[in-house]
């Protein structure tokens, strides 16, 4: 058969479209996006984080717009970032910079500078609160403003709120796995394609950008039996690393952009066969998401293992997790592909006619 | 002139970045209208890479970027810069006219720089709020006896 051209459509094209602000606009309460920043903070981190871009106030506008889709969400930002030009690199900070606001171990219960529950879902019931349905805003304010107020009457606290590392101890104690400092300059996979074998800037940064989910299933696998991690966690810290760049007016001088929030992991996973020390597996990502951060410390520490195992496969783990790419694979199915498959029907035909014949001889 | 030693432009963009706008924009508009400010860059967005230094083998890397509002102008011979997270494009112009006020001898100048001071004041104190919010969840652990 040969080609068909097809005309039309652009019209339904039209309706569906229309029809999507239909959906994303019912009920009679408005969304604003102050509202989705506030109250939907996890979900908005997600998004910046996936999409690698920190932007609250446009992560929440990306929501609104595609109905709290995250990978449309993601779609969005990461299409607007690049109509943006990047005309400053950050100085590079550190973890150990962090003002600390959520900061647990799993390895040791006495840590210099203690731990800190922080806001967690961890410690909750997972019971459905109805409570919520005729929340009042006005006692809510008032709940905030008692809560301020009773923490500003618990007495002076040092503004200190950063703290050594909790692996510091076993570093100096030389307990950890040696490895050798890396010190080359950043692959930036937003610029190149992902080298591979990739370097560990950019198995870093592939992996914070990645989906959430599949990073999380791929770690749990991992742990599960289809790698060889057993983590414990050695330090868990959430908190704003300070964004400094050059002051572009004085030579040396710095100049402070804003702050980021983050969750950093450091994860003990073991022992390598035939090494010595403990091995780390390293997790960082935009945002408040425990789960992510924990995941990638486990990928990170697995892809660093010479086994036969899905999550040791650079390959595997690094091109099939990036929301937007796989995402976009898999909706394209959805695209026309009316001539490829009549292309197969017609070779089935074709070989079912001929089996027909051959019988009938 | 270069007499705002108490200011270096680490510690005003932290004043700056933090402030509200509205802050800001009471402080920086009345030089505007007063003063000719020249606008060399206007205000426009732009991404900030966020570089990263691991801990496992101390290698940097890109975390994610950031997006921004820059903004450079001149006043009285001076120039003033603004880069803030976000795209507060009034912002950033009132904080690149702050940069550049307080570089000359405007006679508004003292009272720019004590309001920033101030500003600075109300910003710890914010600081400090949220860690005494925190504070409460911080684990006392007790290690029990156990009875067998």
């Amino acid at each position: 058969m040969g080609y068909v051209a097809v005309t039309g459509g652009q019209e339904a094209i039209d309706a569906s479209i229309e029809l999507l602000k239909e959906y994303r606009s019912g009920g009679d309460a408005p969304v604003e996006i102050a509202v989705l920043r506030n109250r939907m903070g996890l979900l908005i981190d997600r998004i910046m984080s996936e999409a690698g871009l920190y932007a609250p106030d446009y992560a929440a506008l990306a929501l609104k717009q595609c109905e709290g889709s995250p990978e449309e969400a993601v779609f969005l930002l990461r299409a607007y970032r690049s109509t943006l030009p990047r005309n400053y690199t950050s100085h590079t900070v550190r973890g150990d910079d962090m003002h600390i606001r959520r900061r647990i171990s799993s390895a040791f219960k006495d840590i210099p500078g203690g731990q800190i529950l922080g806001p967690s879902y961890d410690y909750v019931h997972r019971l459905l609160n109805f409570d919520l349905i005729r929340e009042d805003e006005t006692q809510l304010k008032r709940w905030r403003s008692d809560f301020a107020e009773k923490a500003a009457q618990s007495g002076a606290v040092s503004l200190d709120d950063q703290a050594p590392r909790v692996l510091d101890l076993l570093r100096e104690e030389g307990l950890l796995e040696v490895v050798e400092e890396d010190v080359s300059e950043p692959c930036d996979v937003t610029m190149e394609k992902l080298p591979l074998p990739a370097p560990r800037s950019a198995i870093l940064q592939t992996l914070t950008r990645a989906d959430t989910g599949f990073i999380s299933g791929l770690a749990y696998s991992d742990i599960r039996g289809f790698g060889m991690s057993h983590p414990t966690i050695g330090e868990l810290r959430y908190g704003s690393l300070e964004i400094e760049v050059d002051y572009p007016l004085a030579e040396g001088e710095s100049w402070y952009v804003g702050d980021i929030f983050v969750t950093e992991v450091e994860g003990l996973m073991g022992t390598r066969a035939g090494g010595e020390g403990i091995g780390v597996g390293y997790g960082c990502v935009i945002g408040r998401n425990d789960t992510k951060a924990i995941a990638m410390s486990v990928l990170d520490h697995a892809l660093t293992l010479s086994i036969d195992s899905p999550t040791s496969d650079m390959e595997f783990v690094l091109l099939h997790g990036d929301c937007l790419e796989m995402n976009g694979f898999i909706s394209h199915l959805k695209l026309p592909h009316y001539v490829t498959f009549q292309s197969k029907l017609d070779s089935l035909r074709m070989r079912k006619r001929s089996l027909e014949q051959n019988a009938d001889k | 002139m270069t007499d705002c030693q108490t200011l270096t432009p680490r510690r005003l963009s932290g004043i700056l970045g933090r402030a509200s706008g509205d802050t800001l924009r009471r402080l920086a508009a009345p030089l505007m209208e007063k003063y000719p400010v020249t606008v060399i860059r206007r205000p426009k967005k732009t991404l900030v890479m966020i570089r990263m230094k691991e801990t496992v083998a101390k290698a940097d890397f890109y975390l994610g970027e950031m997006l921004a509002s820059e903004a450079l102008v001149e006043l009285e011979g001076q120039k003033g810069f603004a880069l803030i997270a976000g795209d507060d494009m009034d912002k950033v112009l009132h904080a690149a006219v702050l940069d550049a006020a307080l570089k000359t001898a405007l006679q508004e100048r003292a009272g720019i720089l004590s309001a920033l001071l101030e500003e600075e004041q109300a910003i710890r104190r914010r600081t400090e709020l949220e860690i005494q919010k925190h504070a409460p969840s911080r684990v006392q652990f007790n290690t029990l006896d156990v009875e067998y």
